[in-house]
């Protein structure tokens, strides 16, 4: 077992430092508290600077720690939940944003209609593109933001959302579908007005 | 079979579990169908898809910083 080197390990720690804000932003869209997510990111580093002779290979490093931060904000959610910082579920607010989009005949209103938003490659390298997720994902209600992160950032099945968050899978598609419709109409105010 | 015309707000419930479970044959030929005909569905479940992918984006977003913004400044031996 080599162990690294200095130079291996001074060029991870400068690595960690260019990453470090964007873990940070990815841990406050769940976590939904800037702080928590500093103390997040904060921890996956300082596993990750510990552990640093277990990694192998430098193509994945990034990958690695960002693993690690999952982890993390796992651990962190949890807290969060213990300790009964989250909303009662009934609290989240009502479905108007969401009924607002369509017409009482269930069609579309006009003015919510969706429209395309291009090429989706297109959209994932631009700034502008992660400017607005970002802000939209914070201006959902925070339990729908921490279901949608779960499954769609994260990853998570609804089968293991349920288990973290002693929710229903019904209610979990419905809050699903909620946050989809919300982020849709969010995005494409966002991302149609200044992209067109 | 009678498969019953389903209006948009419906179809969007069918078109955001497609991602987390699977449907049944029914709903599949009753979410195909409309698509088929409503534009405005079929734009909201590419958005829906787009959504979906962004948690691999992302992540591909936050590996990407250091090699995009060419951070680190001693180059591989």
């Amino acid at each position: 077992m080599s162990a690294s080197t200095t130079e291996e390990k001074n060029e991870r720690m400068q690595r960690l430092a260019a990453v470090r804000p964007r873990l940070v932003s990815f841990a406050r869209l769940q976590l939904r508290d800037l702080a928590q997510a500093e103390d997040a990111v904060q921890e996956a580093l300082i596993a990750a600077m510990e552990k640093n002779d277990s990694f192998q290979g430098r193509s994945g490093y990034e990958t690695w720690v960002f693993g690690i931060l999952k982890y993390k904000i796992l651990d962190s959610l949890r807290a969060q939940r213990r300790q009964g910082s989250w909303q009662p579920w009934e609290d989240e607010p009502d479905e108007d944003a969401i009924d607002r989009q369509f017409k009482q005949n269930g069609r579309w209103e006009e003015a919510a209609r969706p429209s395309s938003w291009g090429d989706p490659e297109a959209a994932f390298v631009s700034e502008h593109f992660w400017r607005v997720f970002d802000m939209c994902m914070l201006a959902l209600p925070d339990n729908t933001a921490r279901i949608f992160s779960l499954r769609e950032l994260m990853g998570l099945s609804t089968e293991d959302i349920c288990r973290e968050t002693g929710i229903k899978e019904n209610n979990c598609w419905v809050i699903l579908h909620r946050a989809r419709l919300r982020l849709r109409a969010c995005i494409e105010r966002g991302w149609l007005s200044e992209s067109s | 079979m009678m498969i019953r015309m389903m209006i948009c707000k419906e179809i969007t419930k069918l078109m955001s579990r497609r991602l987390d479970t699977s449907l049944t044959l029914q709903e599949r030929l009753a979410l195909h169908m409309h698509i088929a005909m409503c534009g405005a569905c079929r734009e909201c479940n590419k958005q829906f898809e787009l959504l979906h992918l962004t948690g691999h984006e992302y992540q591909n977003l936050i590996l990407d910083t250091d090699t995009a913004s060419g951070s680190s400044d001693t180059p591989e031996a």
